[in-house]
């Protein structure tokens, strides 16, 4: 992956977004990966969450909001659990999606969903769902 | 008999039904009546991670302060709505701005304090703490002798560890501390704590089957005989989707998942019809005549 670093990206207004609805210290995250070697969806995704967190320091919002990774996130705590800056990874990964929601991007379609399905999954699942689709398959 | 109010939620008054009725019956036998919650609203599924969304705290507010006219303890057990309840009360206390801003949004259903002194009880604590495990093990008429039980530790009862205040996330205990209490032998093993794929059953549900699978095959491979949960989704994902893991997988056996209460129930004795094993996908009928439990 190319990157050109830019002084203007790296305090956009996303990147301050961010931080507001993340409410986490994006610059305290060292690399060292714990956060994706926990992730169990690590190898489903196109970015992995160290990855991710590096993208947000250098401002490339941009690539983060058309990932498929931050869908596949299922806010299931372990990076955050596991952070030694005690960087709560998951908040950073909802701000990602709460921008792309709040844009008008990935909306659920709620007539896609068979009916089966609505009538097998747990309330939790299906709400859960509905805020963070990428796509129905 | 001891009354505590309880939240039941959504899916265990619908999809999740064993859950619930287990866990009211169960309790019943052990002289403490749970008291369903009057007018209880949806907790809301999904704890608002997003600092800036106050609204979605509204709903888990609206049943503090129903819960708090009758006690100082709201007893729970579906994952989601321990963890909505749970975390949305820590915030509504130690947040001023964002508790005055939700109380705001409420009205004339918020006129009395904010009941601070309330606290939120898994149905598991409240087991450890009331009964205890000790006495527990005293009260049971059916061991569950010889039954070898791996207990799914699911994400949303134990993290994050630090706004849960519940189990040590990365080693907890307390599932294989209630099994040995009924009788049972707890099975650990090293996917206990992994995540099922949750909601990706509904956006991508091959991703969240593999996550299932892998957690299924680590249990059997521990040598367990059967699988334990409290998360009604959780219990979809390594129940019910088994029917698309045996379709996939030439060599795979099905394997039993409990809901945490229906194996209380067994221990206890309770009737057929009240255990609800007819929803389980996998029937653990003939693992628990076979070990003469049923």
């Amino acid at each position: 992956m190319k990157l050109i670093l830019d002084r203007a990206k790296l305090n956009s207004d996303l990147v301050q977004s961010i931080k507001d609805i993340s409410l986490q210290k994006i610059m305290a995250c060292y690399q060292c990966g714990k956060c994706t070697a926990g992730c169990p969806l690590a190898d489903a995704m196109d970015i992995v969450p160290n990855e991710m967190m590096r993208l947000v320091m250098l401002g490339e919002i941009d690539k983060l909001l058309s990932s498929k990774a931050i869908w596949l996130c299922t806010s299931c705590f372990q990076c955050g659990t596991r952070c030694p800056k005690g960087i709560e990874v998951h908040r950073v990964f909802e701000a990602l999606r709460c921008l792309a929601l709040r844009d008008g991007k990935n909306y659920t379609d709620m007539e896609k969903l068979p009916d089966e399905k609505l009538e097998e999954i747990p309330q939790q699942g299906i709400i859960a769902g509905f805020r963070k689709f990428e796509s129905l398959e | 008999m001891e009354i505590y109010p309880y939240f039941p939620g959504c899916a265990l008054s619908t999809k999740a039904k064993a859950l619930d009725i287990c866990a009211r019956e169960s309790m019943k036998a052990l002289g403490i009546e749970l008291k369903e919650l009057e007018d209880w609203t949806c907790c809301g599924a999904v704890f608002p991670l997003a600092e800036d969304e106050h609204i979605r705290l509204v709903s888990p507010a609206r049943s503090f302060y129903k819960a708090i006219k009758y006690s100082d303890r709201l007893v729970t057990l579906c994952s989601a709505c321990f963890n909505v309840l749970r975390r949305s009360l820590k915030v509504l206390k130690e947040n001023a701005a964002r508790r005055e801003r939700v109380i705001n949004y409420m009205e004339e259903e918020a006129l009395e304090p904010f009941p601070e002194q309330l606290k939120i009880h898994h149905f598991i604590e409240l087991i450890r703490d009331v009964i205890g495990f000790e006495n527990l093990s005293t009260k049971i008429t059916k061991p569950l002798q010889g039954l070898k039980i791996a207990p799914f530790y699911d994400c949303l009862t134990f993290r994050p560890p630090k706004e849960m205040e519940f189990e040590d996330s990365e080693n907890p205990r307390i599932f294989s501390n209630y099994i040995t209490a009924l009788g049972g032998i707890p099975v650990d093993f090293p996917y206990r704590s992994e995540c099922c794929g949750a909601h990706l059953s509904v956006s991508n549900p091959d991703v969240s089957l593999e996550c299932s699978y892998r957690i299924i095959k680590s249990a059997q491979l521990a040598g367990a005989e059967a699988l334990l949960t409290s998360c009604p989704l959780c219990h979809y994902n390594l129940d019910f989707r088994q029917k698309e893991m045996a379709e996939k997988n030439i060599d795979f056996k099905p394997i039993p998942v409990f809901y945490l209460t229906q194996i209380l129930g067994i221990a206890l004795g309770l009737p057929k019809e009240v255990l609800g094993f007819e929803k389980n996908y996998v029937s653990p009928l003939s693992l628990l005549e076979g070990k003469g439990l049923i």
